[in-house]
């Protein structure tokens, strides 16, 4: 998963001095805003680590509104920074926030660790041949059947054929019929002998 | 991430991303540009500052794309960009990927890489249908559309008032899904008797193809669409 820091602070000292404290210790460009609203450009972002640094005083209904948006397709962290003024809720060293006047150390420590998860659980995913069932079903596909002809034909319920061609587009990375279809044909799948292949793609 | 800004040279655009210079031509923006900005260059064309920078960062970044901001701008303006689009894809990026694949072909007596070619020539086909369809039916519509509503005619004139943007545009997944298949089923399937620099080429140019065509998708979907959709609203909800 990528990582990507965003820093919400109406101040631009602070958010140039975090962007090149992170650059620093991660070597990671900083997305910079100076208010929530410009955050609402950035919700393209799909399957990230966020990490959202942001100035306490706008952690407000409109904020949380927002960062919701992002949770659906990334997994979020915000951490709040706080003026050197303003006491801190939390009690002793918590990880969700700390203050503008942190040491870089401190910096590093609250965020490394977020930044460091499932690093090393980068579980593999399986490489897995079409079943027998399932090569059926996409032999079927390949002479244009539809989803009820191939249930007839295979003595399969509506569903079960709806639920293979689901796992055989996931296994190749394949979408479409014809993509199908030409898989089928590159694999032997089907006689080209006795039908036109051009006539099925 | 960067954002480009009016104060940025041209020059420096291209150096960073020589993959925007289609997007710079769609714009009648040529090369040979000293040390003008992206402001200077746009004044001189008369080309919409906030448009440009908004599309050319939109394109660069994928993950930046104010919305509300791409929306503001006319439909007028939005279309304009998407035609010149479709035209470059129909004289320049089509022939070329056809002419490489003509070669990959040609150079391998591969049986399989003819069921290729097939399958590209029925992808092709669903294209310019599409952009048939947008360029003749649903474009047309969207400007007589602005135009009744900028100009507050009423009531609504027929070729407007019994349609909506939705019985034209379709959703582009279908034409994209086929692109992405052609890529993978080559990279991942087919047995490689051909001549590799051949198949290289080929691949470079559908990829630099499909990251146009999903730039140019997302502005129809998220920015002209929904656009449409809100004067749609505003107009036959009355």
């Amino acid at each position: 998963m990528n990582n990507r820091i965003i820093v919400i602070h109406p101040s631009e000292i602070i958010r140039q001095g975090l962007h090149s404290i992170v650059k620093n210790l991660f070597d990671i460009d900083a997305v910079l805003l100076g208010q929530i609203e410009d955050l609402k450009s950035y919700v393209e972002i799909r399957k990230t680590r966020i990490l959202l640094l942001v100035d306490s005083q706008l952690n407000n209904d409109q904020f949380t509104k927002t960062a919701e948006v992002f949770k659906k397709y990334n997994s979020v962290k915000i951490v709040l920074l706080r003026d050197s003024f303003s006491k801190s809720n939390c009690k002793g060293d918590c990880d969700c926030c700390f203050s503008i006047i942190a040491s870089k150390s401190r910096i590093f420590e609250i965020i490394d660790p977020y930044l460091q998860q499932d690093s090393n659980s980068n579980a593999r995913q399986d490489v897995t041949e079409l079943t027998e069932r399932e090569t059926d079903v996409i032999k079927q596909v390949a002479l244009g059947k539809t989803n009820k002809e191939i249930a007839a034909t295979l003595f399969i319920s509506f569903h079960t054929v709806i639920s293979h061609r689901k796992n055989i587009t996931e296994k190749l990375g394949i979408k479409s019929i014809s993509g199908l279809t030409v898989y089928a044909i590159l694999n032997k799948l089907i006689d080209t002998n006795t039908i036109d292949p051009e006539s099925l793609i | 991430m960067e954002l480009f800004d009016k104060y940025t040279k041209m020059t420096d655009l291209v150096h960073r991303n020589y993959l925007l210079l289609p997007v710079i031509n769609r714009f009648e923006i040529s090369l040979g540009f000293h040390d003008k900005t992206i402001s200077d260059v746009c004044h001189e064309k008369g080309i919409d500052l906030h448009f440009f920078l908004a599309i050319v960062n939109a394109f660069h970044n994928h993950e930046y794309f104010p919305e509300d901001e791409l929306q503001s701008f006319s439909s007028e303006l939005i279309i304009n960009y998407l035609r010149k689009s479709h035209m470059e894809f129909k004289r320049s990026s089509l022939p070329k990927i056809e002419a490489l694949l003509d070669k990959l072909v040609k150079n391998s007596n591969s049986n399989d890489l003819k069921i290729i070619q097939t399958f590209y020539n029925k992808y092709k086909t669903e294209l310019l249908e599409h952009i048939l369809d947008e360029e003749e039916n649903a474009f047309p519509y969207v400007l007589e559309l602005q135009k009744a509503y900028d100009q507050k005619i009423s009531p609504l004139p027929d070729n407007v008032a019994n349609y909506s943007i939705q019985s034209f545009e379709k959703e582009h997944t279908n034409v994209d899904e086929k692109l992405f298949d052609l890529k993978n089923i080559i990279i991942k399937y087919l047995e490689p008797n051909y001549i590799e620099k051949d198949c290289n080429d080929f691949l470079f140019e559908l990829f630099q193809f499909e990251r146009d065509l999903t730039d140019h998708a997302r502005i129809e979907d998220k920015i002209l669409v929904p656009k449409v959709m809100n004067i749609e609203k505003e107009l036959k909800d009355e």
